[in-house]
């Protein structure tokens, strides 16, 4: 079954057990900086993966078992929220999360994009195909509070985009990393530079560019530029920060 | 009411000073062990063991073993019926601790000066100068307050008769403090019923102690110092620890390779906001690869020159480097030798009586007495090499005395002592099971012996070996009063 290959399995580098694992090893590493609470948590969350058997997943139990993974992941967010100090760890853990999250949420669209360009009726996104998105993300609800009606597929692709208030959106991710970055510098007197000053330029103008229209091929490309200038961004940061120092 | 049987009723100390039984006499022992925890339900005290286990799994309060590409976590297994100290025995120890590290600070002091000890005669020269752990680049390094011992983890047994002795001065990097305080935390959150209104004393103010006393020895004028601790790294079995303290005491936690010593003997730290003077250096990590400067020039662990700093008098290691001399088990002893020698004071706190195989007539006794002694080679730490005779085969017999005839410095010899019992839950019950101490000291200007200590208890019956590595575990220890 394929959802244990997702899961479960360690020879799988993506499936969520090893991801877990992975996200344990480096919390060990950098335990003298993040709190005892979220540690505590990891360690909880990745034994309940780590505790299933190839028997415990079945089709009968998975949304059981992904509901308890997803619910963990969110509770983990609430652990680092409510207990870790804000100190200079905290901001980079903060920019981590802002830059994976903007990146996830474009990949999400790409792949339900992609989905549909291959379908049969690619020319018009449909109305079903729109809402599927928007649940995926859990967007649903937050999108419907902001338009009406009749609103138009690309109108979803905008507000997972652009939204200013949708916690998911890659603007408002974005927008929380560049905060970040000068809560550094203006706190920790540790200026950005100049590579990370174009990388962030080029993203904040990226994002100002909305391509029309915002739908199939014209949509794809324009995520996958958005990737590529999250990725620049990220490793301009690594350099700055990581790198020799 | 139905009417209860007591825990303790099928209690029965075979050998051994009973921590609980054998202080009887005392109304806090009397109250909290043999009323309160007396009347518990057995099956209910092992489920709750067994959540205690769970939450310190949860908490990563573990040592870590690597096996290829795997991470294996374990717990120090954890016996939650505390082992108590009363206040009058605690005050004994404190005294007795205090002494002893006293004279080993001035005992060090003087082998890296004039060495008087030695041109007197006391101790034979070649035992300090010739022993791995003495370096001479110490000599005539003057260290803040003269103390090269700040954190110091005696360990203590028990006699037959209750009287305290010591087995050895652990003066390099003790660990299992994290353990003290943990444990401690974990019977306040899960056995609230059997610690209300007991009046036992904090650990919880370890942290606080341990930077006050490292400041208090900071380099001279040096007003408001900056401590770290150096760690090996997260592949240390003891990592765990050293994020604990590091916490515990609010200050960073760093590897070799975060520091750098620069042309003026100043230590650094690097930070995202550049580098940060560092005055005061915790480290967990041995002499040898402290500083490739001077020792291993291969350590990827150390920071280059930190020798320098610290003989510039711009930095304080703690423990001092060449501090290991002073808890070699063929120095421990001459210790009532030397306390007779620096503070003109009889022992406190005795010592077992040790054989030494370098004299004579030591070793012809311990050569014919291999069936009745323990046997252990100096310089070995962790319970590694120990021969305990009395439960040797005769092959394991033969095999010691070839390796003593061969290296007779390398071993010292001592009675078989019995281990004190404390009551321990195990699946027939409370079960006695052998104890040890190691209560931890600080010193700075003076000396803080934190009241309490890691009690480590040897779960298999009629063990008395308590090391982790070789299947010990931990207690709370509760000092009274």
């Amino acid at each position: 079954m394929i959802a244990r290959w997702y899961l479960i399995d360690r020879d799988n580098p993506n499936s969520v057990i090893s991801v877990l694992t992975m996200a344990r090893e480096n919390a060990r590493a950098l335990r003298h900086l993040i709190p005892t609470e979220m540690w505590r948590h990891i360690n909880m969350l990745h034994a309940d993966v780590a505790n299933l058997t190839a028997r415990k997943v079945t089709l009968v139990r998975l949304n059981e078992i992904c509901e308890q993974v997803r619910l963990g992941c969110q509770a983990h967010f609430g652990v680092v929220d409510s207990t870790w100090y804000r100190d200079e760890a905290w901001l980079f853990h903060k920019l981590g999360c802002e830059i994976e999250r903007a990146d996830e949420t474009t990949r999400l669209m790409d792949i339900s994009n992609y989905k549909l360009m291959a379908s049969d009726n690619a020319l018009l996104p449909t109305k079903s195909w729109w809402n599927w998105l928007l649940r995926q993300a859990s967007a649903y609800q937050a999108f419907r509070r902001k338009h009406q009606i009749n609103a138009e597929p690309a109108d979803a692709a905008a507000f997972l985009l652009f939204d200013s208030d949708f916690p998911r959106s890659v603007r408002l991710s974005v927008l929380q990393a560049f905060s970040r970055l000068d809560e550094l510098e203006t706190d920790y007197q540790s200026a950005p530079g100049q590579k990370l000053l174009v990388a962030r330029t080029a993203l904040s103008s990226r994002l100002k560019n909305r391509p029309e229209p915002l739908a199939g091929e014209t949509l794809h490309a324009y995520l996958d530029e958005v990737q590529k200038d999250l990725i620049a961004f990220a490793d301009a940061i690594a350099d700055r920060y990581f790198d020799g120092g | 009411m139905p009417s209860h049987q007591s825990l303790f009723d099928d209690y029965g100390v075979e050998n051994g000073f009973c921590e609980v039984t054998g202080r009887n006499d005392d109304p806090d022992v009397s109250r909290l062990f043999l009323k309160r925890l007396a009347g518990r339900n057995l099956r209910t005290l092992a489920r709750r063991q067994k959540g205690a286990e769970a939450e310190l799994y949860n908490l990563g309060i573990t040592f870590t073993v690597y096996s290829g590409d795997k991470t294996i976590d374990r717990i120090l297994p954890f016996d939650i019926v505390p082992r108590p100290i009363t206040a009058a025995d605690f005050a004994e120890l404190e005294a007795g601790v205090i002494q002893r590290i006293k004279a080993l600070n001035l005992f060090l002091h003087d082998i890296y000066h004039d060495q008087n000890i030695l041109k007197d005669g006391v101790v034979p020269a070649d035992l300090v100068t010739g022993n791995k752990y003495f370096l001479k680049e110490m000599m005539g390094v003057d260290l803040p307050q003269g103390t090269y011992t700040h954190i110091c983890g005696t360990d203590l047994i028990r006699d037959t008769d209750g009287k305290f002795l010591v087995l050895e001065d652990n003066c390099r990097s003790p660990s299992g403090v994290s353990y003290v305080v943990e444990n401690r935390h974990l019977m306040m959150r899960l056995f609230p019923d059997l610690m209300e209104g007991a009046k036992v004393r904090p650990v919880s103010d370890y942290g606080q102690r341990l930077r006050e006393k490292l400041s208090e020895t900071a380099p001279d004028g040096v007003g408001d110092p900056r401590i770290v601790l150096m760690t090996p790294g997260i592949y240390n079995s003891a990592y765990f620890e050293h994020v604990f303290l590091a916490r515990e005491m609010g200050v960073p936690l760093v590897e070799g390779r975060d520091m750098f010593v620069d042309e003026n003997d100043q230590v650094y730290m690097r930070t995202v906001a550049g580098p940060e003077p560092v005055h005061v250096i915790y480290r967990r990590i041995d002499d040898a690869f402290l500083d490739p400067e001077v020792f291993r020039e291969d350590s990827q662990l150390g920071t280059p020159g930190l020798m320098r700093a610290l003989k510039a008098g711009k930095l304080t290691i703690a423990n001092a480097p060449g501090t290991g001399v002073a808890d070699d088990k063929a120095i421990y002893a001459y210790l009532p030798r030397i306390v007779r020698y620096y503070l003109d004071e009889d022992l406190k706190l005795g010592n077992v009586h040790t054989y030494i195989c370098r004299e004579k007539d030591d070793l012809a006794y311990v050569l014919d007495h291999l069936d009745e002694l323990v046997v252990k080679p100096v310089g070995e730490s962790g319970g590694y090499g120990i021969v305990v005779g009395p439960k040797a085969s005769r092959k394991e017999l033969d095999e010691v005395a070839e390796a003593i005839k061969d290296d007779p410095s390398n071993y010292i010899a001592q009675p078989m002592i019995n281990l004190s019992v404390c009551p321990t839950l195990t699946s027939e019950g409370l079960s006695p099971r052998h104890v040890d101490l190691r209560p931890f000291a600080l010193t700075g200007k003076d000396t803080w012996v934190m009241p309490g200590g890691l009690t480590r208890v040897a779960l298999r019956r009629g063990s008395i070996i308590v090391n982790s590595s070789q299947g010990g575990g931990s207690k709370d220890t509760w000092v009274l009063g």
